[in-house]
């Protein structure tokens, strides 16, 4: 009857309790919508960015000899291998046809290799090619050739080659030329992996050369001349397919190629959808780890406040409840209406939750989800509804019940009855039992479950609480020390603490605020330092360059033209072997790495960098058609085969001296053989041998080998008086100690070695192996930075760095940080040791990067044109802060952007529970004082009481707050998922964020001390003498 | 309904306090008959709003016989006692605002006062329990727009708000000018004798207790006077014992012997050395 009055008269209460209970609705129905959301966002992110492994690429195993509409024969017919039922969740098809080919012009002559090329028809390729020059092909054996080969091969529109398929010598066509192309994207999502090579090769003396992709009609592919093989490319559709599609999408892709076996179709299907899947559900989890418990936190930290609340609010209503036990209402009765009167609004708040929850959710999925979530209502949003109005009804009988049972003589008592200072509540108690419980679980666990995570509010509620206990007789002691030393501010103000239990509500929420805030804080900053700084050890530096290098020498020259002060960019060259489990080549160069690359100064320590570095001597350069060297021999000494048992070969007859030098014009390696130095010859012999060293070649080794079939052992000093070419009459070789012994594996007892004695002198056992000493300006064993996980022996080689001859490699004891960008069985070498190294890179296994800083990331346009003027192609293939916005779209960046929503709801909690406080509490707290004021205590020292009795506490327990928060922040997030992977080497660094933490805590302290301040001398202002007189609440 | 008798008997209540059990009353034993007009008189702390909140059964006796009409309270269970409170037994706080619910009218204040009366009970219609106290003109004026005597005479129509065979009022004609006081008094004086209900009332105010039939007079927690129209008279215990008048204690200091002799039909209080001679 007069419940409406009653919400009405207290609606400040009612909207007070509405608010906390609006907060747990929200939290109850935001955390599921969120986390289905996060999914299906995550599963969308997924697909987008790994549309290529997401793909199902259905194509022959082999080639078909009748295409062009035959059933059999017909891309088309691979349609049949998806599903009816999941056709809507896939792309249409890009159907194909592919060929390999080789091709030769009339003018090459008949040894001349024939050139490897790829005949392609895909649908509508046509659309995806920027046609230069001509147009695309309309009829039989038309072909669409790459801008790259109209340079390469001299081709013009209307150039014609004779291709022939790879595997069906019968077949084969004239091709015309009738256009050339340029990728409209190089890497574009159409081609499903197939995209034009970019790379087209002119001939050399290790390869026949290369074109790129010649695109043809489909009526090229008619008939059984090309033997293609088929393909049909399809791929899931981001934002069409759902988190409730994973299961079927993961059977069919594990069954599609056996039902490719029962349709009798000869295709398989290459797809990675599963691994994709794999990776979404393990996405799902750890969102489905992180929110609850983010939420979870919040929402119980709003059960605790709410109970506070309610408790300050049945205090307040100790008189009303009082009256009417006084007027003949039972208990339960006098308790149903106040639940009934309390229960409103705290039900209306929860429903509430629903509409702001579901806000919250717009606006998350339009800011961090960017719409890649679906508006739907999952079961578990109106369970957690419904579980909110259970537990917020539940905290409102729970309270009341405890006021209604009060008996009418305490009811009737202006402040509540409590029991000594040191008395702690059941509830209360079991708190902190339960808090401590799960602290000591969390630090001696395995830390594993929910508890450790629940850390920083379980410890700052426990703490809060002990410190809100220990508070009230603290308070008394003090008081009664400050009288006796005549403080009497500072006595009032602790007195005032001490006869006032509702001060431990805001102790206690304010320590748990306190604490979740700075987890929060902790959290978001860990979590965006973590993903910064993986971004960085991922991509490498700010961006990185991908460009189509051939050669070291050729890449150096590019890159010393453009930036020859490094101060854009960094070049890196990695040479990948065959055998996943080999090692692989790093090729950087130490100054400018240092410099660019993500932390690249931590790779290794200064005497790292020093080791690593290119050895400072003076290479051996000339310039000449013909190299010439004046040697004798002596101390010849034949030698038995040292093997026992073996065949006894003839006397040795000579030795050939070798040379290996390396070409500056184009950074191969060549050997050089000089004429035999006949082992009787007694005086110097003038040896001479040609050479293609006019652009230039440094001497690199110098060594022996034998003529053919002279296989006897023989020891013997060969001094050589004099180096000359056709410009240079005398060419200097250093010094003994520069050359050092090459090894080779599995080599013969041979040695040789360098002694003092004309221009050198070169001691050398030889049998019929080649031996070889290497000039000082590259280290016969190449100090390398070797990552640890890499089980490193000596002899350890990388894969093929030049001329597929493994380079020996030792390692640096001095690593000190991960190896950016290619951290497993990576060698890190100086790309300029092994540029003086020489030799060829195969092109498919070698990537040749540019590292670029901030200052060169803002100039990538010129660097690109700059490249591209120099012959090179380059793209950006990694840009460190997409590398950060990606990782940010993971499900633990998504589901941690709650924390700092967390922080800053529970520090709102905290501010209403003061201000539940004051506003339960100031007109008997202004009584008090108006009371003191009567006995002439000085309104100024009233005032100082009234704004410090809360503003101490609140400020300590902020501080004990934050440090919870912190340390528990240090036990929770390790074992938080910042990750869906483990991140390999790259160390998650969780280390405190101090400058947060204390901003953190000083923002809060500052804050919660001005509204305390504010308060208290709002309640000292109405301090007046007819308060005292005042008894209508 | 009729006024309802209290009767006590060797009347003990002891709290407990820092530790130390302290009797607010030490064997009270009272006799009230229904319809009487009672005022509780003594000094702070001498036991009379004790006495009081036993008799409305707001505390439970420690000893002693408690009767308010047909209710033993020391033996009644809780629910007992707020059926007792809810139709016979009406209480007024000391203090007019605590006996009412601030948002509400006072029409609206009987009614919530009406609300747990038993079913079979007939309570009057809350405009005439205002009219009862004189603040019919006032019954639908917000409280904060009464004088001090208006709120008070509010909390005491509230506290008949069911016509109680008893009502408890403490101090009701406290912190009033002498007119709200008169009105006070007037408007209980008025219930008593219409309605026939017992009235116990506790007062420090001498007029007032001068207006009152009967008064008892607590002391350390036992009956030290009672009085008759202005006129106060010592009260001889159930146990013989007599407590002197303070003016008389004055004279006979504890310890003294004292010779009791009848002369004349009259009892004599001759104090005597501590040999015994006068």
């Amino acid at each position: 009857m007069f419940l409406r009055r009653a919400l009405r008269y207290r609606w400040a209460q009612a909207l007070v309790l509405a608010g906390i209970s609006l907060l747990i609705g929200t939290c109850a129905v935001f955390a599921p919508w969120f986390s289905r959301a996060v999914e299906q966002t995550v599963m969308t992110e997924t697909l987008t960015s790994q549309a290529i492994p997401a793909a199902w690429k259905l194509s022959s195993q082999t080639g078909v000899e009748t295409v062009g509409g035959s059933a059999e024969g017909d891309p088309k017919s691979l349609d049949a291998l998806v599903p009816a039922d999941l056709k809507a969740l896939f792309t249409p098809p890009v159907h194909g046809m592919r060929s390999t080919l080789t091709w030769r012009v009339p003018t090459m002559i008949p040894k001349e290799p024939s050139v490897a090329g790829t005949l392609v028809w895909r649908d509508g390729y046509c659309a995806q090619l920027t046609v230069v020059e001509g147009r695309c092909p309309q009829r039989p054996n038309e072909v669409i050739a790459s801008i790259a080969d109209k340079t390469t091969w001299d081709f013009t529109v209307g150039s014609s080659v004779q291709g022939k398929p790879s595997d069906n010598f019968d077949g084969g066509a004239q091709l015309t030329v009738v256009g050339f192309y340029r990728p409209l994207q190089a890497r574009g999502e159409y081609w499903f992996g197939q995209y034009p090579t970019g790379h087209s090769r002119s001939p050399s003396d290790l390869d026949a050369g290369s074109t790129d992709h010649f695109f043809a009609d489909l009526s090229t592919f008619t008939g059984k001349t090309w033997a293609p093989r088929f393909s049909s490319d399809t791929r899931v559709i981001p934002g069409v397919a759902r988190i409730d599609d994973l299961a079927r999408l993961q059977d069919a892709t594990d069954t599609v190629n056996g039902n490719a076996t029962q349709l009798g179709l000869n295709a398989e299907n290459t797809s990675s959808l599963s691994t994709v899947i794999d990776q979404i559900q393990n996405q799902r989890s750890q969102g489905r780890t992180i929110i609850p418990l983010v939420m979870v936190q919040v929402a119980l930290f709003g059960v605790v406040v709410l109970a506070l609340a309610l408790g300050a609010v049945v205090d307040q209503r100790r008189p009303e409840i009082a009256l009417s036990r006084l007027r003949g209402t039972s208990a339960r009765r006098t308790a149903r209406s106040l639940i009934t009167e309390l229960g409103i609004p705290v039900l209306i708040g929860t429903l509430t939750g629903v509409a702001t929850g579901f806000g919250l959710l717009l606006i998350a999925r339009a800011t961090w989800l960017r719409y890649g979530a679906p508006l739907e209502l999952p079961w578990t949003v109106p369970a957690a509804l419904v579980l909110a109005i259970v537990i917020g009804l539940l905290v409102v009988i729970l309270q009341v019940r405890g006021g209604v049972r009060q008996t009418i003589s305490s009811l009737l008592r202006r402040v509540p009855p409590r029991g000594r200072g040191w008395a702690v509540g059941i509830v209360d108690l079991c708190i902190i039992v339960f808090a401590v419980a799960g602290l000591a679980a969390a630090a001696t666990g395995d830390g594993r479950g929910p508890l450790p995570v629940l850390t920083p509010a379980l410890l700052s509620l426990a703490v809060g609480l002990t410190f809100a206990h220990l508070l009230l007789p603290t308070a008394g002691l003090i008081s009664r020390r400050a009288a006796r030393s005549g403080r009497l501010g500072l006595a009032l103000g602790a007195l005032q603490i001490s006869r006032r239990p509702a001060v431990t509500r805001i102790v206690a929420a304010v320590a748990v605020a306190g604490g979740l805030l700075a987890f929060a804080g902790q959290a978001a900053s860990v979590g965006d330092h973590n993903r910064e700084t993986r971004a960085g050890y991922e991509v490498g530096a700010q961006a990185v360059l991908r460009t189509n290098g051939l050669s070291l020498g050729d890449f150096t020259k590019a890159i010393n033209q453009i930036d020859p002060q490094r101060q854009w960019f960094t070049p890196v060259v990695m040479s990948r072997p065959p055998a996943p489990d080999s090692l692989k080549t790093m090729m950087i160069e130490p100054e400018s790495f240092r410099r660019v690359a993500y932390r690249g100064d931590q790779l290794t320590d200064p005497a790292g960098w020093q080791a690593l570095a290119a050895p400072a001597i003076k290479p051996i350069e000339f310039r000449s058609s013909k190299l010439t060297m004046t040697a004798a021999i002596s101390s010849v000494q034949q030698l038995e085969n040292p093997l026992k048992g073996g065949p006894d070969y003839d006397p040795a007859r000579s030795l050939v001296l070798r040379a290996s030098v390396v070409s500056l014009r184009n950074g191969s390696r060549y050997l050089v053989s000089f004429p035999p130095l006949p082992l009787t010859t007694k005086q110097p012999v003038a040896l001479t041998a040609s050479v293609d060293c006019l652009g230039g070649c440094q001497l690199l080794q110098l060594g022996f080998g034998r003529e053919v079939l002279d296989q006897g052992g023989v020891s013997a000093n060969v001094a050589i008086s004099k180096v000359s070419t056709e410009t240079q009459p005398s060419l200097t070789l250093g010094t003994a100690t520069d050359w050092k012994g090459v090894e080779h594996l599995g080599g013969d007892a041979g040695s040789i070695t360098a002694k003092a004695g004309g221009l050198l002198t070169l001691s050398v056992k030889s049998f019929s192996d080649e031996q070889f000493l290497q000039f000082g300006t590259v280290p016969t064993t190449v100090p390398a930075v070797i990552t640890p996980e890499f089980r490193y022996a000596e002899g350890t080689t990388t894969s093929p760095a030049s001329d597929g001859t493994p380079m020996f490699v030792s390692k640096l004891s001095n690593s000190t940080g991960p190896v950016n960008r290619y951290p497993d069985r990576t060698a890190v070498v100086d790309l300029e040791t092994v540029r003086r190294l020489g030799g060829g890179l195969d092109e498919f296994a070698t990537d040749f990067e540019l590292w670029l800083n901030d200052a060169g990331l803002a100039r990538v346009d010129q660097l690109t044109a700059a490249f591209s003027k120099a012959g090179y192609s380059v793209e950006l293939s990694d840009v460190r802060s997409e590398r950060i916005a990606s990782y940010g779209r993971s499900a633990s960046a998504l589901t941690l952007q709650l924390t700092p929503v967390v922080g800053i709801a529970a520090w709102a909690l905290a501010i209403v529970v003061l201000l539940l406080t004051v506003v339960t509490s100031w007109r008997s707290r202004a009584q008090d004082y108006a009371s003191l004021r009567i006995t002439g205590v000085p309104a100024p020292l009233t005032g100082r009481a009234a704004r410090w009795e809360q503003t101490g506490p609140v400020a300590l327990a902020v501080l004990l707050g934050s440090a919870c928060g912190v340390i528990g922040a240090q036990i929770a997030l390790p074992l938080i998922p910042l990750f869906a992977d483990t991140g390999g080497p790259y160390p998650l660094e969780l280390s405190t964020n101090w400058p947060v933490a204390i901003g953190l805590w000083a923002g809060g302290t500052i804050v919660l001390a001005v509204v305390t301040l504010l308060l208290g001398t709002g309640v000292n202002r109405r301090a007046s003498y007819s308060r005292i007189r005042e008894e209508l609440t | 309904m009729s006024g309802l008798a209290i009767s006590t008997t060797g009347l003990v209540h002891i709290y407990r306090a820092h530790g130390h059990d302290v009797a607010a009353l030490s064997g009270i034993g009272i006799t009230v008959r229904p319809g009487e007009l009672v005022g509780l008189l003594g000094p702070s702390g001498a036991g009379k709003s004790t006495l009081l909140q036993l008799c409305g059964g707001l505390l439970t006796p420690s000893a002693g016989r408690l009767q308010i009409g047909e209710h033993n309270l020391a033996t009644m269970t809780e629910a007992e006692l707020d059926r007792m409170r809810s139709g016979d037994v009406g209480i007024v706080l000391q203090g007019a605002g605590r006996n009412l619910i601030p948002y509400l009218s006072p029409l609206d204040n009987v009614r919530y006062a009406q609300q747990a009366a038993p079913r079979d009970r007939e309570v009057p219609a809350p405009i005439d329990v205002l009219e009862l106290v004189g603040l019919r003109e006032h019954a639908s004026v917000a409280l904060t727009a009464l004088t001090p005597g208006q709120v008070q005479l509010c909390a005491v129509a509230v506290g008949i708000a069911t016509m109680p065979g008893l009502l408890l009022a403490d101090e009701p004609t406290s912190q009033l000018d002498h007119h709200a006081r008169d009105e006070v008094l007037a408007a209980i004086r008025t219930i008593n004798h219409r309605t026939g209900m017992t009235v116990l009332l506790i007062t420090h105010d001498p007029e007032v207790a001068a207006a009152l039939p009967r008064t008892i007079t607590i002391r350390d927690g036992r009956i030290a006077a009672e009085g008759r129209s202005g006129e106060e008279y010592a009260v001889v215990a159930t146990d013989g014992s007599l407590p002197l008048p303070p003016h008389v204690a004055e004279l006979l200091p504890a310890g003294t012997l004292v010779q009791v002799t009848i002369e004349d039909g009259q009892v004599r209080l001759s104090p005597v050395d501590q040999e015994g001679s006068s």
